[in-house]
């Protein structure tokens, strides 16, 4: 009966989800470039030998956990917390926009509210990993024209003083696999706030887990997971991938499930919806 | 296509919008809902289309109830309120893009044609008057050649030719086995072209009685 | 111009967001005061110099979560009321119904005075029940320098009025406070010059603000992002012609785009 293929819809969402996002993705490739590029001279300017991973961690690797005392300062890594409102606030608002904004032609073309929910679903995972590509090539370029060339993993144990047993999967769990994963639960969460109750609401929500992530060093508190300076690999009582993962996935297909089940009964009263 | 509507009954914020609607709609026939502003005729033709939750009763199209078995009418054709599009896309694009979604191909500058809008018109939907982006929300509903057609106050913003043209179009989908649900202002157009017509007051439908239908089809 | 500043008093305060706004502010604040102020309400006199509410409340710490999350929040929730009502006048056409009734300038006029007050209120009250609840717990004892417990060394601004009149460096810092942030509110308004979209809009007033705190923090001079020099408690030494600097870039940013929309013919998307 329903001859609307989740696929047709994906791909209406990528035109349109890019069509709409378009300069908020240029604006992010110019803040990437920038961080790189500040990155890369601070560490040349203190003749330091390191590598893309090494600029990959300044930028995105937030901070050690926070001691609170008498005299301690809480402040947020600045380019780590950029990284992330950014990212929220880029993939935070289309599908309310298609929803409403665009008079709801592509709920009604679906022919399906749970194909219109998981096609969306879709169009944040590939938004997200565009974006951690974009940064990789931002990055990349940085590295190429001024920085120092070596992408080997092995300089983050090196340059660390990290454990030597320490595996490259590891690594790469901890840098890109369970940041990705993180973003795309923190995502969902949004997502499903933004269509049951309200997309300002449902970032700020976004905006707090980050902040108080960052304060709290507890593996509840997911945004741990997005700070690589935490993981297990950096701190010996720091954050376990594995519940990580618990965590992320957990969250993913329970709000997925719950925004499903109360979307179906979602009234769209209005097709201009003053949002 | 077969619609029933059983003891259909909407509440919102404790206003009763749509009042035990009972009534059985079928393909080839032009369903014309008459009444005061506010009187529940564009929430009845949100529930049909599966925007709306019913509070109780339900609404089955052929044999399938609607909000359980199936979120929307397949093959749906719609325009409800002032119709949205894309402001920066012309209406061309606006209609390319949403035809891609069930890949129907259909002739999408035959169907800006038909409504009175010119097909290569290079214009953004921004730039367009009241009466063009009516017609274009028409084109939307139609194109794909949709077996439910749902369309509120379509003959808004439209001067005598466009009238002219939908009335044409509308006849000519009913002859092709389309069920056509329309609500409008213009009572002598209703009465026109509905095949059955129901006066709408406080939520509560109403069937107008057929020799009225037809003694005023005589009377023009 | 008195009849568009009682209707736009309306739209800004009397709204389910401006109440949520001060409900989240003060959520904020409660929150701060159950973990770091309630907990030591037995503690008053055990240090060597009695706890006061000038050190334990939300606008002078500057180590616990609370404060921060406050201070970066705020433009958000200055901006849920009324930052997009002019997009909504410009976008829907009501703005025609608006002018027509009297002047132009004065509508332009009260939406940028409403839109100050109501990111000043939004980002000051809930402070001022902050420090009325930390009273409750401490006494208001007059800060002592050379402590330790006080944030406020003598190389920041009005140093000496904290140690000396502590409520007068309250109320100017308050000042201030409602100052920026009404400003940083305005934002939305003149936004609309160049933005089409409603999230875009109400997030400007957010996205400027963290903008210039990361901006800063690249450049090593954290002193100058507001986030830091409008919380009471000064935790980077600041120059006063530095934040007067800033002031002044918002001012003449406003009185351009009030100028702007004043001067042109008409307001809308096209």
């Amino acid at each position: 009966m329903n001859s609307v293929k989740t696929l047709d819809l994906y791909l209406f969402d990528i035109k349109n989800g890019f069509r709409e996002n378009k300069i908020k993705i240029v604006i992010a490739c110019v803040m990437f470039l920038f961080f790189a590029n500040v990155t890369v001279k601070q560490c040349m300017l203190c003749q330091v030998e390191v590598g893309f991973w090494i600029y990959w961690t300044n930028i995105l690797g937030g901070m050690p956990e926070y001691i609170k005392t008498e005299t301690s300062t809480f402040e947020l890594p600045v380019s780590w917390f950029l990284f992330y409102a950014y990212l929220y606030f880029l993939i935070g608002f289309y599908p309310i926009t298609d929803l409403y904004n665009n008079g709801s032609h592509s709920l009604i073309l679906s022919e399906s509210r749970n194909k219109w929910m998981l096609s969306k679903f879709f169009w944040i995972v590939t938004m997200i990993l565009f974006y951690f590509i974009i940064f990789t090539i931002c990055l990349m370029i940085n590295v190429f024209f001024i920085g120092e060339k070596d992408i080997a993993l092995s300089q983050i144990i090196t340059f660390y003083g990290l454990s030597p047993c320490i595996h490259s999967t590891e690594i790469i769990i901890n840098y890109l696999v369970l940041p990705i994963i993180t973003t795309i639960a923190m995502a969902v969460l949004q997502f499903v706030i933004s269509i049951i109750w309200n997309a300002i609401y449902g970032y700020m929500l976004s905006v707090i887990i980050l902040v108080v992530s960052v304060y709290w060093m507890k593996p509840f508190l997911i945004g741990n997971y997005l700070i690589v300076l935490r993981s297990g690999m950096f701190a010996t009582n720091g954050m376990i991938s594995y519940m990580g993962f618990v965590f992320d996935m957990g969250i993913i297909i329970f709000m997925m499930i719950l925004g499903c089940l109360l979307f179906r009964k979602k009234d769209i009263l209005k097709i201009r919806e003053k949002i | 296509m077969e619609i029933v509507i059983q003891h259909l009954t909407k509440t919102i914020n404790k206003v009763t919008v749509l009042e035990d609607v009972n009534m059985k709609l079928c393909s080839g026939h032009i369903y014309g809902f008459q009444g005061e502003n506010g009187s529940g005729k564009t929430m009845l033709l949100r529930a049909i289309s599966g925007l709306l939750c019913a509070t109780s009763g339900k609404i089955v199209i052929d044999g399938q109830v609607l909000g359980k078995d199936i979120s929307f009418p397949p093959n749906l054709g719609i325009m409800l309120e002032n119709p949205a599009f894309i402001d920066s896309y012309t209406g061309y694009d606006n209609l390319k893009l949403l035809a891609s979604i069930r890949r129907k191909n259909p002739d999408i500058k035959q169907v800006l044609e038909q409504v009175g809008l010119a097909a290569n018109d290079k214009r953004k939907y921004r730039k367009y008057s009241l009466g063009m982006k009516q017609r274009l929300g028409i084109a939307c509903a139609i194109m794909e050649n949709p077996d439910l057609l749902i369309l509120d106050e379509p003959f808004n913003a439209l001067d005598q030719t466009g009238q002219d043209k939908l009335a044409e179009i509308l006849l000519k989908k009913k002859e092709e086995g389309c069920l056509i649900l329309l609500t409008a202002h213009d009572k002598d157009v209703l009465e026109r072209l509905s095949d059955e017509l129901f006066l709408v007051s406080k939520g509560r439908f109403e069937r107008k009685a057929k020799e009225c239908l037809e003694n005023a089809s005589s009377n023009q | 111009m008195r009849r568009y500043l009682c209707l736009e008093f309306k739209r800004a305060f009397c709204n389910i967001n401006f109440i949520l706004a001060i409900a989240i502010a003060f959520g904020i604040c409660i929150w701060h005061f159950i973990e770091n102020v309630w907990k030591y309400r037995n503690y008053i006199l055990d240090g060597t110099y009695p706890l006061s509410a000038f050190e334990k409340w939300i606008g002078a710490d500057m180590s616990s979560l609370q404060p921060l999350l406050y201070f970066l929040l705020i433009p958000i929730l200055c901006a849920l009321p009324y930052a997009r009502s002019f997009y909504f006048d410009v976008k829907s056409g009501f703005i025609i119904q608006l002018i027509t009734r009297e002047n132009k300038e004065k509508y332009i006029a009260a939406k940028f005075i409403i839109a100050f007050l109501n990111g000043a209120v939004i980002a000051v009250i809930p402070l001022i029940g902050d420090f009325i609840m930390t009273n409750t717990v401490f006494p208001a004892i007059i800060p002592q320098s050379g402590t330790g417990f006080f944030s406020i060394c003598d190389t920041r601004i009005w140093a000496e009025l904290f140690y000396t009149h502590p409520y007068v460096y309250l109320m100017l810092y308050g000042l201030m406070d409602a100052v920026f942030f009404g400003l940083f509110n305005t934002i939305a308004i003149w936004a609309v010059t160049f933005i089409n979209n409603g999230f875009w809009i109400t997030l400007m007033p957010f996205l400027s603000y963290a903008f210039i705190y990361c901006m800063f923090t690249f450049v090593d001079m954290l002193q100058y992002a507001p986030v830091f020099f409008l919380q009471p408690n000064q935790t980077f030494k600041t120059a006063i012609e530095a934040e007067l600097f800033e002031l002044l870039i918002l001012v003449l940013l406003n009185v351009f785009f009030y100028l702007w929309y004043a001067k042109r013919e008409r307001i809308n998307y096209e």
